[in-house]
């Protein structure tokens, strides 16, 4: 008889349950933004109490909050999660194991993935309730709340595949761990000071040229933040709960004023991206693994 | 049942195996041997699909594995020195988890992990931990997992290792029963003399190369026959003298009191021969032995740097490889 779930998946699914890690996360992240929203409530209430008026972009204030605290957890957890995936069998001496098996590479890799991926999406919809505070008075709709979950879903699946990638190509999880979050931390203030240091080298050379007709700008650099997942959040989230002008006055600081379909379509050019890296990740990762492949 | 030809593995300017090859018939349990660096591990991986071969065929059955590896997991048990475990796992949960790896599912699953738990002696571990359970049970535990395909062709890498002599004694009964039930075993192993204890025929690899290869008792008996004839004679050493050096198979004759060391190069035959023309002369012999030999001796022997070839017998050759 076929099994109807990948082994891997089943397998880590029932040991991470066991462990405490997973309650402590979960708990951890909930203690923290029922501590945020409960302040937030009691400032809104205070507020009411003297002015007579309800703020009620103070709720918006609060959804924003979370749906940042969430992405950032993100960033930072799933490094974690998914950069001992396979260094971690390596360490244990299992991976030999599970690859003399009737698995083949992508069963081990998908389901790694996938545990890791559930982990992620246990944590973010646990906090959900809290968002959901938002509710109260208004101002977000649920189409929002499905909108900014797919988002989480993308990013968790990019920076997880990332993460299962450098886990299959480097030996040590600790090596893997540190790679990754170098890796993030490239991927969104390394590519948000490579825009800066693009607009400084312009900058400076409209300070030497004098030239009224040139401008400074951080030109097609700016392109690089498209691979960046934290400023198209930033983005998403100003269409969800700001003006939508935000990102644009971001771009004028850079000194990009000219609107074309790329800046006009960020978000989802960048999801298409990230999702293809996602994918691309996910093949180096099996490769990396598949003993066939490898010369050594 | 298993034939490998030509098989070499190189690692950039190392070759770890050079034109190897071996042959193992059903139902034979193959002792692998060989020095630390000599290819064991290289040649077990490769052949459980575990690593490329850069040369050469291996096949199994007729089937090229080395293109086929579904067939050598569906056909290939493979248990290594050290199994590693899962954090948080019971001994069933891992057994069921490598049992839906080979997609067995269900009663099918259980009825068959069980089986092999009671037949490892480990039954009563079921709802264990398995990262509580001693190293010689871990080791009884990755050989219940490598046979929960029921695979025609177990191989095992150094499975002994870091075993106490309880354990060790366990692990070979198991795999003696198991060779009984029909399994073919490759067994790899540092302990000579527990490989001279159950296997059917070795093979010694150095530098890459098969350097011997034959059953058990003609490799055993060959060691024999390069060791001397140790005679007791209680009376007629004079006589015993005059015959021993007379004849044409002994090539020096040493004397200790009672005792005459023999170095003899004749067949069994011969020697039975020897022991009657030297009661038949009155020599009243008290003893009358081949010193036993043993796997070690001839592994150090023929891994210490022999030149020429040296032929065993019609089956066993021994090649020069330093």
């Amino acid at each position: 008889m076929r099994s109807r779930w990948n082994p891997v998946f089943k397998m880590e699914k029932m040991t991470s349950s066991r462990s405490a890690r997973m309650s402590v996360i979960v708990f951890g992240m909930n203690l923290i933004l029922t501590i945020a929203a409960l302040i937030m409530l009691y400032t809104i209430k205070h507020e009411t109490d003297y002015t007579g008026e309800i703020p009620y972009q103070s709720f918006i204030q609060l959804y924003r909050m979370i749906a940042f605290f969430e992405f950032a957890l993100i960033l930072l957890i799933v490094p974690a999660l998914t950069s001992g995936a396979v260094s971690g069998e390596r360490e244990r001496q299992t991976l030999d194991l599970l690859m003399s098996t009737k698995m083949n590479c992508w069963d081990i890799i998908v389901g790694k993935l996938g545990a890791s991926f559930r982990t992620v999406l246990i944590v973010i919809l646990s906090g959900f309730p809290v968002l959901s505070l938002v509710f109260i008075y208004g101002g977000i709709s649920e189409f929002d709340m499905i909108f900014l979950f797919s988002y989480y879903v993308i990013t968790a699946l990019f920076t997880g595949s990332l993460g299962i990638m450098l886990s299959s190509l480097f030996k040590k999880t600790a090596t893997s761990t540190a790679v990754s979050y170098i890796v993030l931390l490239l991927l969104t203030a390394g590519t948000g000071a490579a825009t800066y240091l693009f607009y400084r080298i312009s900058y400076t050379r409209f300070v030497e040229m004098n030239n009224l007709t040139f401008y400074p700008s951080a030109g097609k650099s700016i392109y690089f933040l498209l691979v960046n997942p934290a400023v198209s959040f930033y983005y998403f989230m100003n269409g969800q709960t700001g003006s939508g002008r935000e990102f644009y006055e971001f771009l004028f600081s850079a000194g990009i004023y000219e609107k074309n379909f790329i800046l006009e379509n960020w978000v989802m050019l960048s999801i298409g991206i990230q999702f293809v890296l996602s994918v691309i990740f996910i093949f180096v990762a099996v490769r990396a693994i598949d003993p066939m492949k490898k010369k050594y | 049942m298993l034939d490998v030809k030509g098989l070499t593995k190189r690692y950039k300017n190392f070759t770890a195996l050079d034109q190897f090859d071996l042959h193992v018939d059903r139902g034979e349990l193959f002792g692998f041997v060989g020095p630390n660096g000599a290819g064991k591990t290289t040649t077990i991986k490769i052949l459980t699909g575990l690593l490329r071969a850069d040369e050469g065929t291996v096949t199994l059955d007729g089937r090229n594995i080395l293109k086929e590896r579904a067939y050598i997991r569906e056909n290939i048990g493979y248990m290594p020195d050290f199994s590693g475990v899962y954090d948080n796992m019971k001994v069933f949960e891992y057994m069921e988890f490598y049992a839906s790896a080979y997609r067995i599912e269900g009663p099918e699953a259980r009825e068959r992990y069980y089986e092999l738990l009671e037949m490892v002696g480990l039954s009563q571990k079921a709802n264990s931990f398995v990262d509580e359970l001693s190293r010689g049970m871990k080791q009884r535990l990755s050989l219940a997992r490598a046979l929960i395909h029921d695979p025609r062709l177990l191989i095992l890498d150094e499975p002994a290792s870091g075993l106490d002599p309880q354990s060790r004694y366990h692990l070979k009964e198991v795999l003696k029963y198991l060779n009984r039930d029909g399994k073919t075993i490759i067994i790899s192993s540092h302990i000579l003399a527990e490989l001279s204890e159950m296997c059917t025929d070795i093979g010694i690899i150095d530098n890459g190369k098969m350097i011997l290869r034959g059953s058990l008792i003609d490799i055993l008996d060959q060691v024999n026959q390069n060791n001397p004839l140790e005679i007791t004679v209680y009376d007629g050493m004079e006589k015993a003298a005059r015959i021993l050096k007379e004849h044409s198979r002994v090539q020096t004759v040493t004397f200790d009191y009672h005792k005459i060391m023999v170095s003899f190069s004749g067949s069994h035959e011969e020697e039975a021969e020897l022991l009657k023309k030297l009661v038949i002369n009155d020599v009243a012999v008290y003893e009358f032995i081949r010193k036993p030999g043993s796997l070690e001796n001839l592994f150090m022997k023929i891994t210490e740097g022999k030149k020429e070839k040296v032929v065993v017998s019609n089956e066993i050759e021994m090649e020069p490889s330093f």
